[in-house]
């Protein structure tokens, strides 16, 4: 993984745009947020391999980066991301980390499944 | 218990949710038992690939974490002595919506077919993650329809079990196994979890500070109540 940079993403999301594409959506705050401290309060969602296409999309922020795509019906939105997977020139695989290198967020998109 | 080959011949069957349960929560016991000659089975519900930690800076993401994972529990398991690794192949956070059914099912033909002297799993209520509730429900539920019920053991963690009566046990229920000459072997199995251990500072100080960290026992609940043959409150001092 590498740290975000906004040209690179903004090119790549151009290039899924108008087409079917596979999402990964998901946010966390960990399993164990209120196993170790009773006052939090754990969340997580996921979606995995939904079916989506996008007419445009956009990398917004200074770092943290948000993300939005306008679907025909709505929108994917996510901001906290942080990190892209360089070696992955298919998919667009991209995550946000907290200080400690643990995951809060993910967007991935990809023309397969995963 | 410290006799090599005491155990020989003999089989444990372990019952968990993701890599590192084994190693985080009992790593002494299985490592002990291992030495002892002990043939161990482990499943791994799920190769934890929902997991926080990706490295710091991130090495890994959703897509490349299952695998790294799943190579992280081999070595764990080359460090404890386990020789048999099986995965189910659900997708972690998933263990509790899969199909209750086929589920037990699968673990009771495991059972049925290993024939294991002890099993372990997670407690169904005290697991402390949903995926451990749902395998620890699942396993607990094929021992019954086996009829091994007595051959099964939850795993605790940590201290917890020393005081058994916070939790509407008594010490009658915990059985209480020495590891502290295995701690070795359990400090190496985090150190194979390195995806998962790193974030943790002490593990990678030298050996003795990091061995210093851990219990010298761990604690295991008793699945049904306690042989009259362990009367008296004496406390059982192993699973076999």
């Amino acid at each position: 993984m590498q740290p975000i940079d906004p040209s690179v993403i903004q090119n790549r999301i151009d290039n899924l745009r108008d087409r079917d594409l596979y999402i990964h959506l998901e946010m966390t705050t960990g399993a164990y947020a209120a196993h170790r401290d009773s006052s939090k309060h754990p969340a997580a969602t996921f979606i995995s391999n939904a079916l989506i296409r996008f007419s445009h999309g956009s990398v917004s922020g200074g770092g943290p980066f948000r993300v939005g795509l306008k679907m025909p019906h709505g929108w994917v939105y996510s901001e906290g991301l942080t990190h892209y997977e360089e070696t992955d020139s298919e998919r667009l695989i991209m995550a946000g980390h907290d200080r400690e290198g643990k995951l809060v967020v993910a967007l991935q998109l990809s023309p397969q499944p995963f | 218990m410290s006799d090599k080959g005491q155990n020989q011949g003999r089989k444990l069957l372990a019952v968990f949710a993701h890599p590192d349960d084994e190693s985080f929560i009992c790593g002494g016991t299985l490592a002990k038992y291992a030495a002892e000659g002990v043939d161990i089975t482990l499943v791994s519900a799920t190769r934890g690939e929902m997991g926080r930690r990706m490295g710091n800076p991130p090495y890994l993401n959703r897509e490349t974490i299952p695998t790294a994972r799943e190579q992280e529990l081999k070595n764990a398991c080359d460090c404890l002595g386990i020789r048999q690794l099986r995965f189910f192949d659900i997708r972690d956070k998933t263990v509790e919506f899969v199909d209750r059914e086929a589920l037990v099912a699968r673990i009771e033909a495991l059972i049925r077919d290993l024939d294991p002297d002890v099993m372990l799993t997670f407690h169904e209520k005290l697991g402390g993650h949903p995926d451990h509730c749902a395998i620890g429900w699942a396993t607990t539920e094929a021992c019954r329809r086996a009829g091994r019920l007595e051959s099964l053991y939850f795993i605790s963690f940590g201290g917890m079990m020393e005081q058994p009566e916070r939790y509407g046990y008594t010490r009658r229920d915990v059985v209480k196994v020495d590891v502290s000459a295995h701690l070795p072997a359990k400090l190496a199995a985090f150190r194979a979890h390195r995806c998962q251990s790193e974030i943790d500072e002490w593990v990678w100080r030298s050996d003795r500070e990091a061995l210093s960290r851990f219990g010298s026992h761990e604690y295991f609940l008793r699945a049904a109540p306690a042989p009259a043959s362990d009367a008296a409150g004496r406390g059982a001092r192993g699973l076999f």
